[in-house]
């Protein structure tokens, strides 16, 4: 009996891996509608945000430089159009400079 | 609905940098869903975790390297529960041992490299599931101390062949390796935006959230509710037992004495393990829904996830108080070495070699046949009480 249990919780057990000590890093929670043309201008740059463990959604974060030099983050939707759209053209820009 | 791309915003505003001399910030400006910043919740856990773990390491320490100590020089294994009872105060002090590291990650950023990461995920998870197999297997072992060895008429069984106890106990440690695998495999060193560092476990995107979520599934149930219902059933059962006969012997008997321990023992269990496992569960559900989507509810899952985690190591510190020094027999071991010491002291300044008698003192007191029925067995040890 006893040796029947523990069998029935080593063989359960076997197929349980593990949870990663959170790292509690700053991610994206949901995506911006859109962005108005006046804003899509003082894009920078973007990174993508990866559903590697750490954040729960994939997400290609834009960093706005505003009039006053603060840099201000905007998470958006790597599937839409738009969002494509952009990132290829930050990429041509980059790759020409 | 989704479709509102192309018609609604210039996708050519990038060529036309003069196109518009309006770009004054927008009334939704504030509303721009924007990354969550989680600084608050790093300082906090810059400042709680290493209180925590420090606590925690100390008590834990000195209780566990106790047991061990003890055990390892007094007490004789004369049941599966004292072999198990040495192992989990080894698996616990294995364990505290990552604590300083978990600490200086949380106040720094990980700076020991990978291989550290990866060993230290290791030792974290495997020794972690080893202490919650090991409670299962304790109360697995009292149950058929009690339960079984009563009906087979035997009464409770004492001591099993060293081989065998061998065999269960490397079975649990493998058990618990291999648990321990998967953060060998995927803990890394993250550098995150910022030029912090972290030791996490890294997935490759593709499979990482469906995976994530139902590995935080199947560990919530296997080092949670399965532990918990083996110990649930075992101790309903011996409790069942045990609280006739202390209803028999009144209420200052050592069997209502057994019985609380046990009510004390999964309790504890539960008050410890329960909190830290719920979270990790809304947490598994948030990651194949995607649920939270306001940063102060996420960095408030964030603490709740640090203060249960840290509720949950503390068990590591009570496993001494719960399953060892509860044990009359072990407190008398305790206290024999004490005076041991204390004589030794004394012998030392006279100049005399201390007397090895400690072995002939520890087989005296264990001089129990294994013939007494569950009804006149006294020695309620194996439930260590």
């Amino acid at each position: 009996m006893k040796f029947q249990a523990l069998i029935l919780i080593l063989l359960l057990a076997c197929m349980y891996p593990t949870l990663a000590q959170g790292s509690y890093e700053n991610c994206c929670l949901k995506y911006i509608a859109g962005l108005k043309k006046n804003l899509k201008r003082r894009i920078d740059s973007y990174r993508r945000q990866e559903t590697d463990g750490g954040c729960n959604i994939p997400a290609v974060v834009f960093s706005l430089r505003l009039r006053d030099n603060k840099v201000k983050s905007v998470c958006a939707d790597p599937k839409r159009d738009w969002v494509k759209k952009l990132t290829t053209d930050i990429d041509r820009r980059q790759a020409k400079v | 609905m989704a479709l509102h791309t192309a018609s609604d915003y210039d996708f050519d505003s990038f060529e036309h940098e003069n196109s518009t001399t309006n770009d004054s910030y927008p009334d939704d400006y504030y509303d721009y869903h924007t990354v969550c910043d989680k600084e608050e919740v790093r300082s906090f856990a810059k400042l709680f975790l290493p209180v925590v773990y420090t606590l925690a390491l100390v008590v834990g320490l000195a209780g566990n390297s106790l047991v061990v100590f003890v055990y390892l020089s007094q007490k004789r294994m004369r049941t599966l529960t004292d072999v198990y009872i040495l192992n989990l105060s080894f698996a616990d002090l294995l364990l505290l041992l990552t604590l300083p590291f978990w600490a200086a990650d949380a106040v720094n950023g990980w700076e020991l490299g990978v291989a550290a990461c990866k060993l230290t995920s290791a030792l974290y998870t495997t020794n972690f599931s080893c202490g919650m197999l090991l409670l299962a297997c304790i109360s697995v072992d009292r149950y058929r101390a009690l339960i079984l060895g009563a009906a087979s008429g035997r009464g409770p069984v004492r001591g099993s062949p060293f081989r065998r106890r061998l065999a269960v106990c490397l079975l649990v440690w493998m058990t618990a390796c291999m648990l321990g695998l998967p953060d060998m495999v995927f803990a890394t060193v993250k550098h995150h935006h910022g030029g912090r560092k972290a030791c996490r476990a890294v997935y490759p995107p593709s499979m990482a959230q469906a995976t994530k979520a139902t590995l935080e599934v199947v560990e919530v149930s296997l080092s949670f509710v399965l532990p918990f219902l083996v110990m649930v059933f075992c101790y309903c059962k011996v409790g069942r037992v045990l609280g006739a006969a202390a209803r028999a012997g009144g209420r200052g008997g050592r069997r209502w004495k057994a019985f609380r321990v046990l009510v004390v023992v999964v309790g504890v269990f539960l008050l410890t393990q329960l909190p830290y496992n719920v979270v990790k569960l809304v947490r598994a559900l948030d990651a194949i829904y995607a649920l939270v989507t306001e940063c102060e509810v996420s960095k408030g899952l964030d603490r709740a996830t640090q203060v249960t985690e840290s509720l949950a190591l503390t068990h590591c510190c009570l496993n001494p108080i719960l399953y060892a020094f509860v044990g009359s027999s072990f407190r008398t071991h305790v206290l024999r070495i004490a005076k041991r010491w204390g004589e030794t002291g004394r012998r030392y300044r006279h100049g005399n070699e201390p007397a090895p008698v400690e072995i002939s003192l520890n087989s005296q007191t264990h001089t129990n046949s294994p013939t007494h029925s569950v009804s006149e067995d006294e020695d309620t040890s194996t439930f260590t009480i």
